[in-house]
Protein backbone atom coordinates (compact mmCIF):
# COMPACT_ATOMS: atom_id res chain seq x y z
CA UNK A 1 0.00 0.00 0.00
CA UNK A 2 2.98 2.28 0.59
CA UNK A 3 3.61 2.58 -3.16
CA UNK A 4 -0.03 3.34 -3.87
CA UNK A 5 -0.05 6.05 -1.20
CA UNK A 6 3.18 7.54 -2.58
CA UNK A 7 1.63 7.63 -6.02
CA UNK A 8 -1.56 9.26 -4.71
CA UNK A 9 0.44 11.95 -2.91
CA UNK A 10 2.70 12.45 -5.95
CA UNK A 11 -0.32 12.95 -8.20
CA UNK A 12 -2.03 15.24 -5.70
CA UNK A 13 1.12 17.38 -5.56
CA UNK A 14 1.28 17.58 -9.34
CA UNK A 15 -2.41 18.37 -9.80
CA UNK A 16 -3.27 22.04 -10.07
CA UNK A 17 -6.59 21.46 -8.32
CA UNK A 18 -4.83 20.64 -5.02
CA UNK A 19 -3.02 23.96 -5.05
CA UNK A 20 -5.97 25.96 -6.32
CA UNK A 21 -8.16 24.78 -3.43
CA UNK A 22 -5.49 25.87 -0.93
CA UNK A 23 -5.05 29.15 -2.82
CA UNK A 24 -8.78 29.78 -2.52
CA UNK A 25 -8.51 29.51 1.27
CA UNK A 26 -5.52 31.84 1.38
CA UNK A 27 -7.14 34.37 -0.97
CA UNK A 28 -10.44 34.25 0.90
CA UNK A 29 -8.87 34.95 4.30
CA UNK A 30 -6.57 37.63 2.92
CA UNK A 31 -9.49 39.35 1.21
CA UNK A 32 -11.69 39.00 4.29
CA UNK A 33 -9.17 40.51 6.67
CA UNK A 34 -7.98 43.01 4.05
CA UNK A 35 -11.54 44.23 3.64
CA UNK A 36 -12.07 44.39 7.38
CA UNK A 37 -8.84 46.36 7.77
CA UNK A 38 -9.95 48.87 5.16
CA UNK A 39 -13.38 49.11 6.77
CA UNK A 40 -11.75 49.66 10.15
CA UNK A 41 -9.53 52.38 8.67
CA UNK A 42 -12.60 54.14 7.30
CA UNK A 43 -14.55 53.82 10.53
CA UNK A 44 -11.88 54.16 13.18
CA UNK A 45 -14.43 54.65 15.94
CA UNK A 46 -16.07 51.23 15.39
CA UNK A 47 -14.92 49.22 18.41
CA UNK A 48 -16.49 45.90 17.39
CA UNK A 49 -14.86 46.09 13.96
CA UNK A 50 -11.50 46.65 15.63
CA UNK A 51 -12.04 43.66 17.92
CA UNK A 52 -13.05 41.43 15.07
CA UNK A 53 -9.59 41.85 13.52
CA UNK A 54 -7.88 40.23 16.49
CA UNK A 55 -6.65 36.68 16.77
CA UNK A 56 -8.74 36.22 19.89
CA UNK A 57 -11.94 36.57 17.83
CA UNK A 58 -11.00 34.54 14.75
CA UNK A 59 -13.50 31.81 15.57
CA UNK A 60 -16.37 34.24 15.05
CA UNK A 61 -14.80 35.78 11.96
CA UNK A 62 -12.11 34.27 9.74
CA UNK A 63 -12.56 30.71 10.98
CA UNK A 64 -16.36 30.85 10.63
CA UNK A 65 -15.84 31.66 6.96
CA UNK A 66 -13.14 29.01 6.65
CA UNK A 67 -15.44 26.41 8.22
CA UNK A 68 -18.06 27.01 5.57
CA UNK A 69 -15.81 27.21 2.50
CA UNK A 70 -13.19 24.72 3.71
CA UNK A 71 -15.72 21.91 4.02
CA UNK A 72 -16.81 22.49 0.41
CA UNK A 73 -13.21 22.41 -0.79
CA UNK A 74 -12.57 19.22 1.17
CA UNK A 75 -15.62 17.73 -0.54
CA UNK A 76 -14.27 18.69 -3.98
CA UNK A 77 -10.88 17.12 -3.32
CA UNK A 78 -12.18 13.92 -1.74
CA UNK A 79 -14.74 13.31 -4.44
CA UNK A 80 -12.19 13.79 -7.21
CA UNK A 81 -9.85 11.24 -5.64
CA UNK A 82 -12.01 8.42 -6.94
CA UNK A 83 -14.52 10.21 -9.19
CA UNK A 84 -11.85 11.56 -11.53
CA UNK A 85 -10.42 8.06 -11.96
CA UNK A 86 -13.74 7.06 -13.47
CA UNK A 87 -13.78 10.16 -15.66
CA UNK A 88 -10.26 9.61 -16.98
CA UNK A 89 -10.64 5.82 -17.29
CA UNK A 90 -7.61 5.37 -15.08
CA UNK A 91 -9.30 3.28 -12.41
CA UNK A 92 -8.87 -0.05 -14.18
CA UNK A 93 -5.17 0.47 -15.00
CA UNK A 94 -4.58 1.55 -11.41
CA UNK A 95 -6.54 -1.39 -10.01
CA UNK A 96 -4.52 -3.75 -12.18
CA UNK A 97 -1.39 -2.45 -10.45
CA UNK A 98 -2.76 -2.57 -6.92
CA UNK A 99 -1.96 -5.82 -5.13
CA UNK A 100 -5.42 -5.68 -3.56
CA UNK A 101 -8.45 -3.45 -3.89
CA UNK A 102 -8.33 -2.84 -0.14
CA UNK A 103 -4.82 -1.42 -0.53
CA UNK A 104 -5.93 0.98 -3.25
CA UNK A 105 -8.98 2.23 -1.38
CA UNK A 106 -6.97 2.56 1.83
CA UNK A 107 -4.47 4.75 -0.04
CA UNK A 108 -7.35 6.90 -1.31
CA UNK A 109 -8.84 7.33 2.17
CA UNK A 110 -5.46 8.16 3.69
CA UNK A 111 -4.82 10.72 0.96
CA UNK A 112 -8.20 12.32 1.69
CA UNK A 113 -7.32 12.46 5.38
CA UNK A 114 -3.88 13.95 4.67
CA UNK A 115 -5.29 16.61 2.37
CA UNK A 116 -8.06 17.55 4.80
CA UNK A 117 -5.37 17.90 7.48
CA UNK A 118 -3.27 20.14 5.20
CA UNK A 119 -6.34 22.22 4.34
CA UNK A 120 -7.25 22.63 8.02
CA UNK A 121 -3.74 23.57 9.13
CA UNK A 122 -3.24 26.01 6.26
CA UNK A 123 -6.67 27.55 6.82
CA UNK A 124 -6.13 28.06 10.55
CA UNK A 125 -2.59 29.39 10.12
CA UNK A 126 -3.52 31.76 7.28
CA UNK A 127 -6.46 33.05 9.30
CA UNK A 128 -4.24 33.68 12.31
CA UNK A 129 -1.57 35.39 10.25
CA UNK A 130 -4.14 37.50 8.38
CA UNK A 131 -5.78 38.50 11.68
CA UNK A 132 -2.41 39.34 13.22
CA UNK A 133 -1.31 41.47 10.26
CA UNK A 134 -4.68 43.24 10.15
CA UNK A 135 -4.52 44.00 13.86
CA UNK A 136 -1.02 45.38 13.55
CA UNK A 137 -1.96 47.48 10.52
CA UNK A 138 -4.92 48.82 12.48
CA UNK A 139 -2.57 49.77 15.28
CA UNK A 140 -3.92 47.16 17.66
CA UNK A 141 -2.05 44.45 19.46
CA UNK A 142 -2.20 41.08 17.73
CA UNK A 143 -4.07 39.62 20.64
CA UNK A 144 -1.76 36.63 20.97
CA UNK A 145 -1.62 34.84 24.31
CA UNK A 146 0.81 32.18 25.57
CA UNK A 147 -1.70 29.54 24.56
CA UNK A 148 -2.37 30.84 21.05
CA UNK A 149 -0.17 28.29 19.28
CA UNK A 150 -1.58 25.43 21.32
CA UNK A 151 -5.05 26.73 20.48
CA UNK A 152 -4.10 26.75 16.79
CA UNK A 153 -3.17 23.06 16.96
CA UNK A 154 -6.40 22.19 18.78
CA UNK A 155 -8.50 24.23 16.35
CA UNK A 156 -6.75 22.59 13.37
CA UNK A 157 -7.54 19.17 14.79
CA UNK A 158 -11.14 20.20 15.29
CA UNK A 159 -11.38 21.39 11.69
CA UNK A 160 -9.92 18.12 10.43
CA UNK A 161 -12.63 16.27 12.33
CA UNK A 162 -15.20 18.77 11.12
CA UNK A 163 -14.27 18.58 7.43
CA UNK A 164 -13.75 14.84 7.30
CA UNK A 165 -17.37 13.59 7.45
CA UNK A 166 -18.58 15.58 4.44
CA UNK A 167 -15.38 14.73 2.57
CA UNK A 168 -15.98 11.07 3.43
CA UNK A 169 -19.57 11.34 2.23
CA UNK A 170 -18.36 12.84 -1.07
CA UNK A 171 -15.72 10.14 -1.62
CA UNK A 172 -18.26 7.47 -0.74
CA UNK A 173 -20.89 8.84 -3.14
CA UNK A 174 -18.34 9.29 -5.95
CA UNK A 175 -17.34 5.64 -5.49
CA UNK A 176 -20.90 4.33 -5.41
CA UNK A 177 -22.09 6.51 -8.31
CA UNK A 178 -18.79 6.17 -10.23
CA UNK A 179 -18.96 9.94 -10.73
CA UNK A 180 -16.99 12.94 -9.51
CA UNK A 181 -19.92 15.27 -10.13
CA UNK A 182 -22.23 13.13 -8.01
CA UNK A 183 -19.76 13.13 -5.13
CA UNK A 184 -19.34 16.91 -5.19
CA UNK A 185 -23.05 17.60 -5.68
CA UNK A 186 -24.19 15.37 -2.83
CA UNK A 187 -21.31 16.45 -0.56
CA UNK A 188 -22.06 20.15 -1.04
CA UNK A 189 -25.86 19.90 -1.15
CA UNK A 190 -26.03 17.78 1.98
CA UNK A 191 -24.96 20.70 4.14
CA UNK A 192 -27.89 22.74 2.85
CA UNK A 193 -30.49 19.99 2.70
CA UNK A 194 -30.03 18.39 6.12
CA UNK A 195 -30.90 21.49 8.20
CA UNK A 196 -33.97 22.17 6.06
CA UNK A 197 -35.27 18.60 6.13
CA UNK A 198 -34.60 18.04 9.82
CA UNK A 199 -36.02 21.47 10.61
CA UNK A 200 -39.27 20.63 8.85
CA UNK A 201 -39.47 17.18 10.39
CA UNK A 202 -38.67 18.63 13.81
CA UNK A 203 -41.73 20.86 13.48
CA UNK A 204 -43.83 17.71 13.03
CA UNK A 205 -42.49 15.72 15.96
CA UNK A 206 -39.99 16.05 18.79
CA UNK A 207 -38.59 12.68 17.77
CA UNK A 208 -36.80 14.36 14.91
CA UNK A 209 -35.12 16.77 17.29
CA UNK A 210 -33.54 13.76 18.93
CA UNK A 211 -32.65 12.20 15.57
CA UNK A 212 -31.04 15.50 14.58
CA UNK A 213 -28.49 15.07 17.37
CA UNK A 214 -27.12 12.05 15.58
CA UNK A 215 -27.10 13.67 12.17
CA UNK A 216 -24.04 14.48 10.13
CA UNK A 217 -24.22 18.17 9.37
CA UNK A 218 -25.73 19.26 12.69
CA UNK A 219 -22.74 17.76 14.50
CA UNK A 220 -20.30 19.11 11.94
CA UNK A 221 -21.61 22.59 12.52
CA UNK A 222 -21.36 22.25 16.27
CA UNK A 223 -17.78 21.06 16.05
CA UNK A 224 -16.70 23.81 13.67
CA UNK A 225 -18.41 26.64 15.57
CA UNK A 226 -17.14 25.68 19.03
CA UNK A 227 -15.48 28.69 20.62
CA UNK A 228 -17.60 31.15 18.71
CA UNK A 229 -20.44 33.29 19.94
CA UNK A 230 -22.70 30.38 20.95
CA UNK A 231 -23.43 28.10 23.89
CA UNK A 232 -21.64 25.00 22.58
CA UNK A 233 -19.43 23.50 25.26
CA UNK A 234 -16.28 21.42 24.86
CA UNK A 235 -18.28 18.45 26.09
CA UNK A 236 -20.85 19.01 23.31
CA UNK A 237 -18.02 19.22 20.80
CA UNK A 238 -16.50 15.95 21.98
CA UNK A 239 -19.89 14.26 21.70
CA UNK A 240 -20.25 15.61 18.17
CA UNK A 241 -16.72 14.48 17.31
CA UNK A 242 -17.60 10.97 18.45
CA UNK A 243 -20.76 10.87 16.36
CA UNK A 244 -18.92 12.21 13.31
CA UNK A 245 -16.20 9.59 13.75
CA UNK A 246 -18.95 6.97 13.61
CA UNK A 247 -20.30 8.50 10.39
CA UNK A 248 -16.83 8.44 8.84
CA UNK A 249 -16.33 4.84 9.95
CA UNK A 250 -19.68 3.93 8.38
CA UNK A 251 -18.78 5.52 5.02
CA UNK A 252 -15.35 3.91 5.03
CA UNK A 253 -16.69 0.48 5.95
CA UNK A 254 -19.45 0.46 3.34
CA UNK A 255 -17.09 1.79 0.67
CA UNK A 256 -14.68 -1.10 1.29
CA UNK A 257 -17.50 -3.63 1.13
CA UNK A 258 -18.82 -2.24 -2.15
CA UNK A 259 -15.42 -1.76 -3.76
CA UNK A 260 -14.13 -5.21 -2.87
CA UNK A 261 -17.15 -6.99 -4.37
CA UNK A 262 -17.93 -4.89 -7.40
CA UNK A 263 -17.15 -5.80 -11.00
CA UNK A 264 -15.17 -2.92 -12.46
CA UNK A 265 -16.33 -2.69 -16.05
CA UNK A 266 -15.69 1.03 -16.57
CA UNK A 267 -13.33 3.73 -15.38
CA UNK B 1 1.26 -17.59 4.19
CA UNK B 2 3.41 -15.41 1.99
CA UNK B 3 3.70 -17.17 -1.38
CA UNK B 4 6.05 -15.71 -4.03
CA UNK B 5 3.83 -14.77 -6.94
CA UNK B 6 6.21 -13.06 -9.34
CA UNK B 7 6.98 -15.21 -12.36
CA UNK B 8 10.52 -14.79 -13.65
CA UNK B 9 10.40 -14.45 -17.43
CA UNK B 10 14.07 -15.39 -17.70
CA UNK B 11 12.99 -18.94 -16.85
CA UNK B 12 10.71 -18.90 -19.87
CA UNK B 13 13.30 -17.33 -22.14
CA UNK B 14 15.70 -20.19 -21.35
CA UNK B 15 13.05 -22.88 -21.65
CA UNK B 16 13.12 -22.92 -25.47
CA UNK B 17 10.27 -24.93 -26.97
CA UNK B 18 9.14 -26.37 -23.65
CA UNK B 19 7.75 -23.08 -22.45
CA UNK B 20 5.63 -22.96 -19.34
CA UNK B 21 1.99 -21.85 -19.39
CA UNK B 22 1.84 -18.49 -17.61
CA UNK B 23 -1.80 -17.68 -18.20
CA UNK B 24 -4.64 -20.14 -18.23
CA UNK B 25 -8.34 -19.40 -18.48
CA UNK B 26 -10.31 -22.50 -17.59
CA UNK B 27 -14.08 -22.73 -18.11
CA UNK B 28 -14.49 -18.99 -17.70
CA UNK B 29 -18.09 -17.78 -17.73
CA UNK B 30 -19.62 -14.46 -16.88
CA UNK B 31 -23.26 -13.56 -16.62
CA UNK B 32 -24.45 -9.99 -16.26
CA UNK B 33 -28.09 -9.68 -15.22
CA UNK B 34 -29.09 -12.97 -16.84
CA UNK B 35 -27.13 -12.37 -20.05
CA UNK B 36 -24.19 -14.71 -20.52
CA UNK B 37 -21.37 -12.65 -21.98
CA UNK B 38 -18.61 -15.25 -21.70
CA UNK B 39 -19.44 -18.93 -21.75
CA UNK B 40 -17.10 -21.74 -20.74
CA UNK B 41 -14.05 -20.12 -22.28
CA UNK B 42 -10.71 -21.89 -21.94
CA UNK B 43 -7.35 -21.03 -23.42
CA UNK B 44 -3.73 -20.81 -22.42
CA UNK B 45 -0.87 -18.47 -23.17
CA UNK B 46 2.65 -19.77 -22.85
CA UNK B 47 5.70 -17.75 -21.99
CA UNK B 48 7.38 -16.43 -25.10
CA UNK B 49 4.37 -16.64 -27.39
CA UNK B 50 1.94 -14.14 -28.84
CA UNK B 51 -1.72 -15.15 -28.73
CA UNK B 52 -3.97 -13.14 -31.04
CA UNK B 53 -7.31 -12.73 -29.32
CA UNK B 54 -10.05 -11.99 -31.81
CA UNK B 55 -13.79 -11.62 -31.84
CA UNK B 56 -16.48 -9.33 -33.19
CA UNK B 57 -17.76 -6.40 -31.14
CA UNK B 58 -19.58 -7.69 -28.08
CA UNK B 59 -18.00 -11.14 -28.36
CA UNK B 60 -16.77 -10.92 -24.76
CA UNK B 61 -13.11 -9.97 -25.26
CA UNK B 62 -13.12 -7.04 -22.85
CA UNK B 63 -15.02 -9.05 -20.25
CA UNK B 64 -12.47 -11.85 -20.60
CA UNK B 65 -9.58 -9.41 -20.21
CA UNK B 66 -11.41 -7.91 -17.21
CA UNK B 67 -11.57 -11.36 -15.60
CA UNK B 68 -7.89 -12.00 -16.30
CA UNK B 69 -7.05 -8.70 -14.62
CA UNK B 70 -9.24 -9.42 -11.60
CA UNK B 71 -11.51 -6.49 -12.41
CA UNK B 72 -14.51 -8.73 -13.09
CA UNK B 73 -15.30 -11.80 -11.04
CA UNK B 74 -16.06 -14.89 -13.12
CA UNK B 75 -19.46 -16.45 -12.56
CA UNK B 76 -17.74 -19.79 -13.13
CA UNK B 77 -14.25 -20.93 -14.01
CA UNK B 78 -10.78 -19.93 -12.98
CA UNK B 79 -7.90 -17.79 -14.13
CA UNK B 80 -4.49 -19.19 -13.33
CA UNK B 81 -1.41 -17.01 -13.55
CA UNK B 82 2.03 -18.59 -13.22
CA UNK B 83 0.37 -21.73 -11.89
CA UNK B 84 -1.60 -20.01 -9.14
CA UNK B 85 -5.30 -19.32 -8.89
CA UNK B 86 -6.09 -15.62 -9.27
CA UNK B 87 -9.15 -15.87 -7.00
CA UNK B 88 -6.87 -16.95 -4.15
CA UNK B 89 -3.98 -14.62 -5.00
CA UNK B 90 -5.29 -11.28 -6.30
CA UNK B 91 -1.74 -9.90 -6.17
CA UNK B 92 -0.84 -12.12 -9.15
CA UNK B 93 -2.05 -9.44 -11.56
CA UNK B 94 0.07 -6.64 -10.09
CA UNK B 95 3.08 -8.95 -9.96
CA UNK B 96 2.80 -10.52 -13.40
CA UNK B 97 0.57 -8.60 -15.79
CA UNK B 98 0.98 -5.37 -17.72
CA UNK B 99 -2.07 -4.32 -19.68
CA UNK B 100 -3.63 -1.71 -21.86
CA UNK B 101 -7.34 -2.02 -21.24
CA UNK B 102 -9.40 -1.00 -24.29
CA UNK B 103 -7.45 2.25 -24.74
CA UNK B 104 -4.41 3.70 -23.00
CA UNK B 105 -5.58 5.81 -20.07
CA UNK B 106 -3.39 8.17 -18.08
CA UNK B 107 -3.66 11.26 -15.92
CA UNK B 108 -4.20 14.21 -18.27
CA UNK B 109 -2.53 16.80 -16.04
CA UNK B 110 0.73 14.84 -15.74
CA UNK B 111 3.47 14.68 -18.35
CA UNK B 112 4.13 11.38 -20.05
CA UNK B 113 7.21 10.82 -17.91
CA UNK B 114 5.37 11.69 -14.68
CA UNK B 115 2.57 9.34 -15.64
CA UNK B 116 5.07 6.51 -15.88
CA UNK B 117 6.58 7.60 -12.56
CA UNK B 118 3.12 7.58 -10.93
CA UNK B 119 2.43 4.06 -12.21
CA UNK B 120 5.94 2.94 -11.28
CA UNK B 121 5.36 4.10 -7.70
CA UNK B 122 2.18 2.02 -7.53
CA UNK B 123 4.05 -1.07 -8.59
CA UNK B 124 7.22 -0.39 -6.63
CA UNK B 125 10.74 -1.47 -7.52
CA UNK B 126 10.87 0.46 -10.81
CA UNK B 127 13.71 2.94 -11.08
CA UNK B 128 14.07 6.00 -13.32
CA UNK B 129 16.55 4.17 -15.56
CA UNK B 130 13.85 1.61 -16.40
CA UNK B 131 11.41 4.42 -17.23
CA UNK B 132 13.96 6.06 -19.52
CA UNK B 133 14.78 2.80 -21.30
CA UNK B 134 11.09 2.15 -21.94
CA UNK B 135 10.55 5.68 -23.23
CA UNK B 136 13.44 5.09 -25.61
CA UNK B 137 12.00 1.71 -26.64
CA UNK B 138 8.72 3.33 -27.71
CA UNK B 139 10.48 6.34 -29.23
CA UNK B 140 9.03 8.81 -26.73
CA UNK B 141 12.08 9.93 -24.75
CA UNK B 142 12.20 13.40 -26.30
CA UNK B 143 8.44 14.01 -26.06
CA UNK B 144 7.70 12.61 -22.61
CA UNK B 145 7.82 15.96 -20.81
CA UNK B 146 4.71 17.25 -22.52
CA UNK B 147 1.39 17.03 -20.65
CA UNK B 148 -0.45 13.83 -21.52
CA UNK B 149 -3.55 15.81 -22.48
CA UNK B 150 -1.64 17.24 -25.45
CA UNK B 151 -0.60 13.81 -26.76
CA UNK B 152 -1.77 12.47 -30.10
CA UNK B 153 -3.43 9.05 -30.13
CA UNK B 154 -0.22 7.53 -31.41
CA UNK B 155 1.81 9.03 -28.54
CA UNK B 156 -0.76 7.74 -26.08
CA UNK B 157 -0.40 4.26 -27.54
CA UNK B 158 3.37 4.39 -27.24
CA UNK B 159 3.15 5.53 -23.62
CA UNK B 160 0.59 2.78 -22.98
CA UNK B 161 2.97 0.12 -24.26
CA UNK B 162 5.79 1.56 -22.13
CA UNK B 163 3.56 1.46 -19.05
CA UNK B 164 2.67 -2.20 -19.57
CA UNK B 165 6.36 -3.08 -19.45
CA UNK B 166 7.29 -1.10 -16.33
CA UNK B 167 7.56 -4.12 -14.06
CA UNK B 168 8.89 -6.45 -16.78
CA UNK B 169 5.73 -8.56 -16.40
CA UNK B 170 5.39 -12.16 -17.46
CA UNK B 171 2.13 -11.39 -19.28
CA UNK B 172 1.54 -8.38 -21.52
CA UNK B 173 -2.02 -7.67 -22.64
CA UNK B 174 -2.26 -5.28 -25.57
CA UNK B 175 -5.63 -4.12 -26.86
CA UNK B 176 -5.41 -2.38 -30.25
CA UNK B 177 -1.78 -1.35 -29.71
CA UNK B 178 -1.36 0.25 -33.13
CA UNK B 179 -4.61 2.17 -33.07
CA UNK B 180 -3.87 5.76 -34.12
CA UNK B 181 -0.29 5.13 -35.18
CA UNK B 182 0.99 6.09 -38.60
CA UNK B 183 2.32 3.28 -40.82
CA UNK B 184 5.88 3.73 -39.56
CA UNK B 185 4.64 3.63 -35.96
CA UNK B 186 2.57 0.55 -36.67
CA UNK B 187 5.62 -1.19 -38.06
CA UNK B 188 7.66 -0.24 -34.98
CA UNK B 189 5.06 -1.76 -32.69
CA UNK B 190 4.78 -4.83 -34.88
CA UNK B 191 8.51 -5.24 -34.42
CA UNK B 192 8.33 -4.69 -30.67
CA UNK B 193 5.69 -7.41 -30.06
CA UNK B 194 7.74 -10.39 -31.30
CA UNK B 195 10.73 -8.97 -29.42
CA UNK B 196 8.70 -9.07 -26.21
CA UNK B 197 7.86 -12.70 -26.89
CA UNK B 198 11.51 -13.46 -27.59
CA UNK B 199 12.39 -12.01 -24.18
CA UNK B 200 10.01 -14.51 -22.59
CA UNK B 201 6.87 -12.38 -22.14
CA UNK B 202 3.54 -14.01 -22.90
CA UNK B 203 1.62 -11.55 -25.08
CA UNK B 204 -2.16 -11.49 -25.43
CA UNK B 205 -2.91 -9.30 -28.44
CA UNK B 206 -6.36 -8.05 -29.29
CA UNK B 207 -6.49 -6.09 -32.51
CA UNK B 208 -8.94 -5.40 -35.29
CA UNK B 209 -6.05 -5.29 -37.74
CA UNK B 210 -6.19 -8.97 -38.64
CA UNK B 211 -3.23 -8.67 -40.98
CA UNK B 212 -1.23 -7.38 -38.04
CA UNK B 213 -2.36 -10.22 -35.79
CA UNK B 214 -1.47 -12.71 -38.51
CA UNK B 215 2.02 -11.26 -38.81
CA UNK B 216 2.97 -11.21 -35.15
CA UNK B 217 0.93 -13.98 -33.49
CA UNK B 218 2.09 -17.52 -32.89
CA UNK B 219 -1.42 -18.66 -32.11
CA UNK B 220 -4.88 -17.20 -32.48
CA UNK B 221 -8.02 -17.64 -30.39
CA UNK B 222 -11.26 -16.51 -32.01
CA UNK B 223 -14.30 -16.04 -29.81
CA UNK B 224 -17.86 -15.41 -30.76
CA UNK B 225 -20.78 -14.78 -28.43
CA UNK B 226 -18.53 -15.51 -25.48
CA UNK B 227 -17.40 -18.90 -26.72
CA UNK B 228 -14.14 -20.05 -28.21
CA UNK B 229 -14.84 -21.09 -31.79
CA UNK B 230 -11.32 -21.62 -33.08
CA UNK B 231 -7.89 -21.79 -31.51
CA UNK B 232 -4.60 -22.89 -32.91
CA UNK B 233 -1.34 -21.85 -34.44
CA UNK B 234 -1.64 -19.32 -37.25
CA UNK B 235 -0.13 -21.83 -39.69
CA UNK B 236 -2.59 -24.57 -38.72
CA UNK B 237 -5.60 -22.29 -38.92
CA UNK B 238 -4.66 -20.95 -42.34
CA UNK B 239 -3.39 -24.19 -43.85
CA UNK B 240 -6.83 -25.61 -44.64
CA UNK B 241 -8.00 -22.56 -46.49
CA UNK B 242 -5.29 -22.25 -49.18
CA UNK B 243 -6.17 -22.99 -52.82
CA UNK B 244 -4.66 -22.66 -56.27
CA UNK B 245 -6.46 -20.19 -58.51
CA UNK B 246 -6.34 -21.08 -62.21
CA UNK B 247 -7.52 -18.78 -65.03
CA UNK B 248 -8.30 -20.76 -68.18
CA UNK B 249 -9.35 -19.54 -71.64
CA UNK B 250 -13.04 -18.78 -72.10
CA UNK B 251 -15.17 -21.92 -72.43
CA UNK B 252 -12.44 -24.33 -71.36
CA UNK B 253 -13.31 -24.56 -67.70
CA UNK B 254 -15.19 -27.92 -68.04
CA UNK B 255 -12.27 -29.54 -69.89
CA UNK B 256 -9.81 -28.14 -67.37
CA UNK B 257 -11.86 -29.53 -64.49
CA UNK B 258 -11.86 -32.97 -66.11
CA UNK B 259 -8.09 -32.84 -66.65
CA UNK B 260 -7.36 -31.72 -63.11
CA UNK B 261 -9.88 -34.15 -61.64
CA UNK B 262 -7.56 -37.00 -62.63
CA UNK B 263 -4.78 -35.73 -60.40
CA UNK B 264 -4.77 -37.75 -57.15
CA UNK B 265 -3.81 -34.91 -54.83
CA UNK B 266 -6.64 -32.59 -55.85
CA UNK B 267 -9.18 -32.35 -53.00
CA UNK B 268 -11.82 -30.17 -54.61
CA UNK B 269 -12.37 -27.93 -57.65
CA UNK B 270 -14.86 -25.06 -57.80
CA UNK B 271 -15.41 -23.13 -60.99
CA UNK B 272 -16.67 -19.62 -61.47
CA UNK B 273 -16.81 -18.75 -65.19
CA UNK B 274 -13.20 -19.11 -66.37
CA UNK B 275 -11.62 -19.22 -62.94
CA UNK B 276 -11.05 -22.47 -61.08
CA UNK B 277 -10.45 -22.69 -57.32
CA UNK B 278 -8.43 -25.84 -56.86
CA UNK B 279 -7.96 -27.11 -53.33
CA UNK B 280 -4.59 -28.78 -53.49
CA UNK B 281 -1.22 -28.80 -51.70
CA UNK B 282 0.63 -25.46 -51.77
CA UNK B 283 3.30 -26.85 -54.16
CA UNK B 284 0.83 -28.28 -56.70
CA UNK B 285 1.12 -25.39 -59.22
CA UNK B 286 3.64 -27.10 -61.49
CA UNK B 287 1.70 -30.40 -61.67
CA UNK B 288 -1.51 -28.52 -62.39
CA UNK B 289 0.16 -26.59 -65.21
CA UNK B 290 1.57 -29.81 -66.70
CA UNK B 291 -1.83 -31.53 -66.56
CA UNK B 292 -3.53 -28.60 -68.26
CA UNK B 293 -0.86 -28.37 -71.00
CA UNK B 294 -1.22 -32.11 -71.51
CA UNK B 295 -4.92 -31.52 -72.16
CA UNK B 296 -4.12 -28.71 -74.59
CA UNK B 297 -5.22 -25.98 -72.22
CA UNK B 298 -2.92 -23.03 -71.62
CA UNK B 299 -3.73 -21.27 -68.35
CA UNK B 300 -3.47 -17.49 -68.29
CA UNK B 301 -2.55 -17.51 -64.60
CA UNK B 302 -1.87 -20.07 -61.92
CA UNK B 303 -1.45 -18.62 -58.43
CA UNK B 304 -1.44 -19.97 -54.92
CA UNK B 305 -4.04 -18.09 -52.85
CA UNK B 306 -3.24 -18.39 -49.19
CA UNK B 307 -6.03 -18.30 -46.67
CA UNK B 308 -5.85 -15.06 -44.71
CA UNK B 309 -6.78 -14.60 -41.11
CA UNK B 310 -9.17 -11.90 -42.23
CA UNK B 311 -11.06 -14.31 -44.50
CA UNK B 312 -11.08 -16.99 -41.84
CA UNK B 313 -12.32 -14.53 -39.25
CA UNK B 314 -15.10 -13.30 -41.52
CA UNK B 315 -16.09 -16.86 -42.43
CA UNK B 316 -16.35 -17.77 -38.78
CA UNK B 317 -18.14 -14.67 -37.61
CA UNK B 318 -19.97 -13.42 -40.69
CA UNK B 319 -23.41 -13.45 -39.10
CA UNK B 320 -22.16 -10.92 -36.56
CA UNK B 321 -22.67 -7.30 -37.48
CA UNK B 322 -20.55 -5.31 -37.82
CA UNK B 323 -17.55 -7.59 -38.39
CA UNK B 324 -14.82 -6.16 -36.23
CA UNK B 325 -12.29 -7.65 -33.94
CA UNK B 326 -11.92 -4.65 -31.68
Amino acid sequence: MQGLLRSEVFRAQKRAQSWILVAIIVAMEVLFYGGMTIAQAVREDNESLRESLQVATIEDNGLALFGLVGSILAVVFASSLIGSEYGWNTLRPVLARARTRTALLSAKWLTALLYVAVLAVVGVLVTMVAATVSSLVAGEGAGWSPSTLVDAVVISGRFVLGFLPLAALALFVALVARSNAAGIAIGVAYGFVEPVVLGLLGALSDVFDTIKKGSLYWNTERLLTLGGDNDITARDAWASAGILALWVALFVTISFRIFSRRDVTSG
Amino acid sequence: MNVPTKFDIRVAAKAGHDRPVVLEAHGLSKTFGGATVVNDLSFTVRAGEVLGFLGPNGAGKSTTVGMILGLIRPTRGTVTIAGKNLAEHPELVADNVGAIIENPAFYPYLTGRDNLRAFAMMSGGVDDARIESLLTLVNMADRADRPYKTFSLGMKQRLGIASTLLTNPAIVILDEPTNGLDPAGQREIREVIPRLAAEGHAVLLASHLLNEVEQVSDRVAIIRRGQLIREGSVDDLLRGGSYVEVHVPTGEAPSAMRALGRLPFIERIDAERDTLRVVAPDDAGEAINRALVGAGIYAGRIALQRQSLENLFIDLTEDEAPADAA
